[in-house]
């Protein structure tokens, strides 16, 4: 398994058969949802297929559960459900305020200690999905030590800000930023709106291609092709790799022979440009390529 | 494998007394010369060949216990095997032996005749359907013998297939007896699995819905070899004989597989410039084949050759220029037929010519690599594409062994799990493919090479695959599906599966 | 099977899922199985509803499954819920 969150490929929660095969798509995570792709009849169901599936079978790669939103009656019976398989993460829909986080943190707790798991081990992702969130962004991404990722709600953000919907997602661009921003300041993974346009993969890639540009390191994705996609552009190409080692080569080379100015093909090497380099060279080889 | 209590039962049907256990895929040593016997013949110039067909099976001479072939080029559009089935079985003749190159489900049309003893035995590459049910009954008089493209040339070419009329349906015919498979309304493209019956029968009848008065310009089958011709309305049902366009996999989980095994060749020596190749007709082969023309176009390679059925979208790489050359067995669609009329890069070539083992080089060695499909595969590589997960008859071999054996690296994409039931097991419900000639195994779940490949997993390392060993997926496969029940066979047999140098390599069992 | 207005369902007639149609009462477990796998994961089937129903320390009950190619955790959950439905129509006292 990798280290990286590349991906968060979104499972329906009650479809046994996509459950089944969601691992295959090489997705760095799976979310197995029981909030927007459940019905509320079926809410009980998904909650136990789920459970059924993560108790005897663990897929190869990180998990998360998108659990449904504090406002409804099936809040905590997800989470007293959930907790105790031992996933990655609860992914927490409409978070606004840091009290969200809290609430949602002091639940957890009881419910790993009532399950023996050592108290810190689940971690929370926020989905932040109305103006108050974007607002408050960085205060839920500090408001507890388990939220190790924060991300944009696009749909339901866009309904809170009476937004209309654009090709190119131009009205949510504030928001991404705002997003991206307050998770580097606090230290946590940025995660990019899902765009579920999988029918046009060019598109799709110009998107992910620009919320890379914006800082974002992990998107969410719903569709099985949308995967390779984002690992295309989110990892290193060969060329990128390679210059990243001549980088490192020619820095550690004046380093161990107390050279002064660095330079790689004519132009200078200072120390943002190695940093970066080692980061390409650390990505690419989370991300499985051989370095 | 074939079990040796098997091989006791086998031994003892009149004629098979000889019959070897299969004991490796070029462990062969044909002795011997290719002299099939075959009646001289005299035809006295100014009479005309063409006749009623009631009138051809007396001229023949055609009694109970003889062999009567077809081709299957037709696919499941024909309609020449009933035609001239009931025709025979008009005159009172019982008992023969039914030797097709394959049988499609619209062959079920045949069960009257095997229910009353016109036919008692079958010698075929594939049976599905009401006839293989009937086989499996227990119906037929011996077990069914069931081989592979090249096993049925090689067998017709060594004597041991002996075919006493072989009533080749054709699209198109002079009154000479020249005919093609290019032309006519029922079109179908390469007769390539009617030449082997043409050149060794006893007697060759031509049977046609495409007569010409003036002698063919395109030529698959010389009027030297065909004894008579004989018209018909209708050969078959152009719907079932060639399909309208191409079938792209759309199926995430089949696409994944087929990206995979377009990255493990084009990781591997035997993708290069001048490669030669051959891709099946599934959807899955088809998208293999497009992610591998994308590689193509990347590096600038063209493939030498294309070997195999051929489809519309391996016309567009020859159309392209990307395929130099091809070599065509069989035509699956418009396009493809269309091609093999017109264009002369595009040849016709024999059963024998593609995949028989007992001759100086089939075209199936020529192969760098093959992407094949498959029912079931096992651990030991093993594949089947005969049966299905309940033993009964549902493929057919068709030049899957041959492919394999001939390419220098054979690839076997298949899903781990169908529905429930997994595909990949300790053992296979039936061996039609050896685990010796199969190199790489990509499913969904990871892709595993066979250990007697250490060459081809050097090659794969390191570049982002799920490489795994075979004995991971079963196990995934195992956790995935839970525990099945044992798959329990009669031990009486009602068929023999044939490797292509005519060894017992597996049996069909009584259901 | 029959069943009376109180039989409960879980599942759906979707491929690789299953339909559980589950009632209480009674003193034995009447189980009966439909599946295009049957050959060969019937008994497999058949254990996993054993073995929720012991979860759930039910003896008196009627079940019918409807298979479409479920994998056995999907079997178990089905089960699972189908019982939990019918105990919470019950007031939640296992029969």
């Amino acid at each position: 398994m990798n280290s990286l969150y590349r991906t968060m490929f979104f499972v329906p929660g009650n479809a046994s058969g996509k459950i089944a095969k969601a691992e295959i798509y090489g997705a760095d995570c799976l979310i197995y949802d029981l909030e927007d792709a459940v019905s509320v009849n079926e809410k009980d169901a998904a909650r136990d297929l789920v459970s059924s599936f993560l108790s005897t079978y663990r897929p190869d790669c990180r998990i998360g559960i998108r659990i449904n939103g504090q406002d409804t009656p099936y809040y905590e019976d997800d989470v007293r459900a959930m907790v105790p398989l031992k996933p990655d993460f609860l992914r927490l829909p409409k978070s606004e305020t840091a009290e969200n986080v809290q609430a949602l943190d002091a639940l957890i707790t009881e419910v790993e200690q009532a399950n023996k798991i050592s108290v810190g081990t689940i971690k929370i992702a926020c989905s932040i999905e109305t103006a108050l969130g974007v607002y408050n962004a960085y205060q839920i991404a500090k408001a507890s030590p388990r939220v190790f990722a924060i991300g944009l709600g696009a749909e339901d953000f866009r309904t809170d800000m009476r937004m209309a919907r654009s090709e190119d997602a131009e009205e949510i661009l504030f928001a991404r930023n705002q997003i991206s921003l307050c998770a580097h300041a606090a230290k946590v993974i940025p995660m990019d709106y899902v765009n579920s346009n999988f029918k046009d993969p060019e598109g799709f890639k110009k998107d992910v291609a620009f919320g890379k540009m914006l800082g974002f390191t992990c998107k969410s994705v719903i569709h099985p092709t949308q995967i390779g996609l984002v690992h295309e552009v989110y990892t290193p190409t060969d060329k990128e790799i390679e210059h990243a080692k001549k980088v490192v080569a020619v820095y550690e080379e004046a380093m161990a022979n107390a050279s002064g100015v660095i330079a790689l093909d004519g132009k200078m090497i200072d120390m943002p440009i190695v940093t970066r380099a080692k980061d390409v060279l650390a990505y690419a080889k989370a991300a499985g390529k051989e370095i | 494998m074939v079990d040796e209590k098997y091989m006791e039962q086998i031994r003892k049907v009149p004629g098979w007394e000889t019959k070897q256990a299969f004991s490796g895929a070029y462990n062969a040593h044909p002795e011997g010369s290719r002299m099939a016997p075959r009646p001289v013949k005299f035809f006295r110039p100014g009479t005309d060949k063409v006749k009623s067909l009631d009138y051809i099976l007396d001229a023949i001479g055609l009694k109970d216990g003889m062999t009567i072939s077809f081709h299957h080029c037709l696919r499941n559009g024909d309609a020449v095997m009933l035609y001239v089935v009931d025709s025979i079985a008009k005159k009172g003749i019982k008992d023969l032996t039914l030797s097709a190159s394959s049988l499609s489900k619209v062959q079920d049309c045949l069960l009257p005749y095997f229910e009353s003893g016109v036919i008692t035995a079958v010698d075929t590459s594939g049976a599905r359907s009401k006839l293989g049910s009937f086989i499996q009954k227990g119906g037929l008089k011996k077990p069914a013998i069931f081989r592979t493209h090249g096993g049925r040339a090689r067998a017709i070419e060594t004597g041991e297939l002996h075919i006493d009329a072989a009533f080749i349906a054709a699209p198109a015919c002079d009154r000479f007896g020249n005919l093609n498979g290019v032309e006519g309304k029922s079109a179908c493209g390469s007769l390539g699995y009617a030449m082997p019956d043409a050149e060794y029968a006893d007697h060759v009848i031509a049977v046609t819905d495409g007569l010409s008065d003036t002698p063919l310009d395109y030529v698959s089958i010389p009027q030297t070899q065909v004894d008579y011709v004989t018209t018909v309305d209708s050969i078959g049902d152009p719907a079932g004989i060639a399909t309208g366009s191409i079938r792209v996999s759309k199926n995430p989980a089949e696409l994944l597989i087929s990206r995979y095994a377009a990255q493990v060749i084009a990781a591997t020596p035997y993708f290069h410039d001048n490669m030669v190749f051959q891709f099946g007709s599934g959807g899955m082969a088809i998208a293999t084949a497009g992610y591998i023309r994308q590689e193509m176009l990347k590096k600038n390679y063209t493939a030498a050759a294309g070997v195999g059925g051929v489809s519309g979208f391996h016309v567009q790489m020859l159309k392209e220029g990307l395929i130099k050359t091809f070599y065509d067995p069989q035509d699956f669609d418009l396009t493809a037929i269309d091609s093999l009329r017109t264009d002369i890069k595009h040849h016709e070539i024999s059963a024998s010519a593609y995949a028989n083992p007992f001759s100086a080089c089939p075209y199936v060695n020529m192969l760098d690599f093959t992407v094949l499909s498959a029912t079931e595969i096992d651990v030991d590589f093993n594949v089947n594409v005969l049966t299905d997960s309940y033993g009964k008859l549902l493929g057919a071999p068709g030049g899957h062994p041959d492919a394999a054996a001939g390419a220098q690296m054979t690839l076997i994409t298949m899903p781990l799990l169908r529905g429930r039931l997994p595909m990949l097991l300790d053992h296979v419900t039936t061996v039609v493919t050896p685990g010796e000639s199969v190199d790489v195994l990509v499913t969904e779940y990871g892709i595993a090479v066979n250990p007697r490949r250490p060459d081809i997993a050097e090659c794969l390392k390191g570049k982002g695959l799920p490489l795994t060993s075979i004995e991971a997926l079963r196990e995934k496969a195992v956790k995935l599906s839970g525990k099945a029940s044992p798959l329990e066979l009669s031990d009486k047999i009602c068929g023999v599966v044939e490797y292509r140098d005519g060894s017992i390599i597996d049996v069909i069992h009584e259901l | 099977m029959e069943f009376s207005t109180n039989a409960v369902r879980a599942g759906s007639d979707a491929k690789h899922d299953l339909m559980v149609q589950l009632e209480l009462g009674g003193d034995a477990r009447e189980v009966e199985i439909h599946s295009k796998v049957e050959k060969k994961f019937g008994e497999a089937i058949q254990e996993d509803v054993e073995q929720v129903l012991d979860e759930f320390g039910i003896r008196g009950v009627k079940i019918q499954i409807d298979d479409l190619g479920a994998w056995d955790f999907a079997i178990k959950a089905r089960v699972r819920t189908a019982v939990k439905r019918a105990l919470a129509q019950k007031g939640g006292e296992p029969a």
